[in-house]
């Protein structure tokens, strides 16, 4: 980390005593010797948290505002961090979706169940889970109110909500439409992936023209368009249907990718390498489904209309209204997304020093992704368990990212990097912009169970 | 550092059992199994670690069966193909992921073939030694 944006310490007056707990480490360490044998069993893993060190007893309620990939990571973690915490978890969804897996599932590769999980599964024994959402959000109060109406008031607060796909920003889209008239958009659940299935599975097994937006904006899994564009491609060829086939991919901008080795890569690989032309400055205005037809707004051309065969169409993305239209949204600067406001490294909030930030919903400038997500979430829940015990922040989010880009089923490229645009790559010896079988491995057996420790707390 | 893989052995564990949750049950159960015979052979309780040899030979045999199929048809399992396989870091992969299938079957099926081979050959011994009585 080159630099860091320590925000000013306005804490709280919360008065909590604080003491190590010699008794818990003992039982953890006792229970860690006998039960090596028994690995299978739910208690073993208990056992395997990598931290903490010691726990810290307080009294401080915290309230945890969604129950996704950041907001179970976050609460397994402070679970384990704190002893006698009354912590929260606010979301009314029930089953969890495994996100990485949607443009597996969006084009026909995966099964839908691939992606289905649920939330009692990651949530701590010790936490309340209040089963509705929030509505509001006073933190001049330190409280938020849910949509039924119970107001939670709290210590500390972490807005881990995820974000929104904005369809509404579409003329004539709406979600009902996906799998219906060439339609497909992989993001957010596996029932748009199940239904974009049906469409990407009808066009490769006939061909034609088919079109792949990137939306302008932040949203999550910016690589997930690039994927559905390949494995796309991938499938018309193993369905002979290649050659009456033309694929068109139009990104917001003159990038293809932030990062800026893999942007010039893919401005490379897609027309020379995959037949995929692409048009830049392209934005969509709206889609007329009856007539499978698009208007774009371009830089170049100016509005026009095209026709398409298939459409895979993410909608911009914000963060959730509430959030949006809180105090705690951007005040300043770039303010349409009403992203989280929290300092980029320590990913507290910049004006409210009891309230931290984890997972797409945050305003930091890189690509939301689950690697993200799990980057954050020991970040936020050190520098949370820091505010309590009254310490400035000491840890820092280095904007690390990671994007298996699928270039067909079969092949990835492990990409990472990080707020300097730098690549970091895990294994040195895997080239990242090389696509590879081992990486595809990864994609295939290797994040899954990664993804499921970082839900249980278990890994940094 | 934060990456995409976990970094001490710990975090290393704790991703490989969830990789393996889904048949966590049936590998403790064999693990149990290989740990009761294993001791039994020890402890020369209805077996012994006579006929080592055989029983370390066969169980290599059944790893090197292991490994030549899962060499063959790990790509397909992975929802790729042999024609993904490119270059030295693939075939290292696919080898190394081989090779660990391998020597895990040959770790499972090790216990109970010294048991039977241990037991029978201890058989044997013991009917010498009645004819030898007798």
């Amino acid at each position: 980390m080159t630099q860091r944006n320590t925000p000013s310490p306005r804490e709280p007056d919360l008065g909590q005593g604080i003491e190590h707990c010699s008794r818990r480490e003992f039982l953890k360490l006792a229970g860690l010797g006998s039960g090596a044998l028994a690995a299978g069993g739910a208690g073993t893993g208990a056992l395997l948290h990598s931290e903490p060190a010691r726990a810290i007893a307080t009294n401080a309620r915290i309230v945890i505002v969604g129950a996704g990939a950041a907001g179970l990571g976050c609460a397994n973690r402070l679970s384990d961090r704190l002893e006698g915490a009354e912590i929260t978890v606010v979301d009314r969804r029930e089953p969890h979706y495994y996100q990485p897996a949607l443009p597996l599932v969006g084009t026909g590769v995966w099964s839908p169940s691939k992606a289905k999980d649920r939330n009692a599964r990651y949530m701590p024994s010790d936490v309340r889970w209040v089963k509705s959402m929030v509505a509001e959000y006073d933190p001049d109060n330190n409280r938020v109110v849910t949509d039924e109406g119970e107001t939670l008031d709290y210590d500390y607060l972490i807005v881990a909500t995820g974000l929104e796909l904005r369809f509404d920003q579409i003329e004539g889209m709406s979600p009902e439409l996906i799998g219906s008239h060439g339609i497909a958009c992989v993001y957010d659940t596996p029932e748009h992936g199940e239904r974009s299935a049906r469409a990407v599975q009808a066009f490769t097994r006939e061909g034609g023209k088919g079109l792949f937006i990137r939306p302008p904006g932040d949203i999550k899994c910016a690589g997930a368009p690039l994927k559905v564009a390949m494995i796309t491609e991938y499938l018309l060829r193993q369905n002979g249907t290649r050659e009456q086939s033309e694929l068109h991919y139009y990104p917001p901008d003159s990038s293809m990718f932030t990062q800026p080795d893999l942007d010039t890569f893919l401005k490379a690989y897609f027309p020379e390498q995959r037949g995929i032309d692409i048009h830049y400055h392209h934005r969509v205005k709206g889609v007329d489904a009856e007539a499978q037809r698009v208007t774009f707004e371009s830089d170049e051309h100016g509005e026009y209309t095209e026709s398409y065969d298939l459409l895979h169409i993410p909608p911009p993305m914000s963060a959730p209204q509430p959030v949006r239209e809180s105090a705690l949204a951007w005040a300043e600067g770039e303010t349409d997304a009403g992203w989280l406001e929290v300092d980029p490294y320590s990913l507290r909030h910049r004006r409210y020093p009891n309230v931290f930030g984890a997972g797409d919903v945050c305003g930091v400038p890189i690509s939301k992704t689950s690697a993200s997500a799990k980057s954050m979430i020991p970040v936020v829940v050190d520098n949370l368990v820091d505010a309590i015990a009254e310490r400035e922040p000491s840890a820092a989010y280095s904007g690390y990212t990671s994007c298996p880009l699928i270039t067909e089923v079969g092949e990835a490229m492990l990409v990472e990097f990080n707020y300097e645009l730098e690549m970091v790559p895990s294994f040195p010896f895997i080239d990242p912009l090389k696509p590879q079988w081992a990486a595809w491995v990864m994609e295939r057996w290797l994040l899954h169970p990664t993804y499921n420790a970082m839900l249980r707390g278990r890994i940094s | 550092m934060l990456g995409i893989i976990p970094y001490t052995p710990l975090e290393v564990l704790v991703v490989i059992i969830e990789f393996l949750r889904p048949v966590l049950g049936a590998i403790a159960a064999v693990a149990v199994i290989d740990g009761v015979l294993l001791g039994l052979s020890a402890a020369k309780i209805g077996s012994s670690f006579r006929g080592l040899g055989r029983a370390l030979g066969s169980a290599l045999g059944v790893g090197a069966v292991v490994f030549a199929v899962a060499l063959a048809l790990l790509p397909a399992a992975s929802g790729g193909s042999w024609g993904s396989i490119g270059g030295t870091v693939d075939l290292f992969a696919v080898t190394g992921g081989a090779l660990g299938l391998g020597a895990g079957a040959a770790a499972a099926v090790f216990p109970p073939l010294q048991f039977l081979l241990g037991m029978n050959t201890g058989g044997q011994r013991g009917r010498d030694e009645q004819y030898r009585r007798a």
